[in-house]
């Protein structure tokens, strides 16, 4: 099974989810700053990773997580990927998750000031802060992803 | 293989290239299209499947609003991720002038006329952007003719 996070620039709330989905960071305490900016991609993306699907890990039933930064193409985005997965006849391998219910206005600030304006000593911290506010929330959406897979390996 | 005609709309030049492409189409009756500046569909975002080709291949068209270019390499992408090869399905960026306008038409809303200006705005920009996508749709089966 395939799971692509997506988000806005692929760089932070799907980035935190995914790690989140691999264990790469501990789901049972709020993380610190120094730990999420330990994950790949975290805040480090450019504008040339919009549309990418980068390959983050694999997880523990084999299940392989990517992220991808889809700008404002909302649910239509997970649509699309399921409609080419469809067409492929692979749409039982593939579960699209979009991050973007999840983001508060201090990561779209945040975000917004450390990626686009490139200032990530502004930016970061307050991007930290609505990280932390969110991380439980991406925690439960990762959950219901990982419940989701099994459901869909039963399935097929 | 699976074509994908890929523009800002699925129901107007993408459409038109992938009927063009089935050489089912001349610049009179493009109108009369199934499917053609059916808004409702193209909200939806999952291809739609045209027809296949005397070769077989799949034809479909797919709206990606404004972003075109970045669908496209997460289309791409996303062939390679669930194992299959370029070969196997083709994205085909269709660019026209006026493609924003299509776009943005397609958001006005009913109550102010939102279809019937959409089809209006939609047929004056194909009728005057034909031509294009006929040039388009030849130098891809050009491209199609030297990958095999």
């Amino acid at each position: 099974m395939k799971i692509i996070y997506h988000c806005f620039g692929g760089s932070h709330s799907s980035v935190l989810a995914s790690a989140i989905h691999l264990g790469l960071i501990d789901k049972s305490r709020l993380p610190t700053m120094e730990e999420m900016m330990a994950i790949p991609y975290y805040d480090k993306t450019s504008d040339a990773d919009f549309g990418s699907i980068r390959f983050m890990g694999i997880d523990e039933f084999k299940n392989e997580i990517y992220v991808l930064g889809k700008k404002s193409m909302g649910n239509r985005y997970s649509n699309i990927l399921l409609g080419i997965a469809d067409i492929l006849g692979v749409s039982d391998k593939l579960i699209s998750v979009n991050c973007m219910n999840q983001v508060n206005w201090s990561m779209k600030i945040g975000g917004f000031t450390s990626r686009r304006m490139g200032l990530e000593w502004l930016g970061r911290p307050v991007l930290g802060s609505g990280s932390r506010d969110a991380f439980f929330n991406l925690v439960n959406l990762v959950e219901y992803t990982r419940l989701q897979s099994m459901k869909k390996v039963q399935g097929s | 293989m699976i074509i994908i005609f890929l523009a800002t709309t699925g129901v107007h030049h993408s459409l038109i290239a992938a009927y063009i492409f089935l050489e089912r189409l001349n610049e009179t009756n493009f109108k009369m299209l199934p499917d053609f500046s059916n808004i409702k569909k193209d909200y939806s975002g999952f291809p739609i499947f045209i027809d296949k080709d005397s070769q077989d291949n799949r034809i479909y068209s797919l709206g990606a609003g404004k972003e075109v270019l970045m669908t496209q390499k997460t289309i791409e992408d996303l062939v390679n991720v669930m194992g299959f090869s370029r070969d196997e399905l083709v994205v085909k960026p269709v660019r026209i002038k006026g493609e924003q306008l299509l776009r943005f038409a397609e958001k006005i809303p009913g109550i102010l006329g939102g279809e019937a200006i959409s089809r209006v705005l939609s047929e004056y920009v194909v009728k005057k952007e034909f031509y294009r996508i006929v040039k388009e749709v030849e130098d891809f089966r050009g491209e199609l003719r030297k990958l095999h």
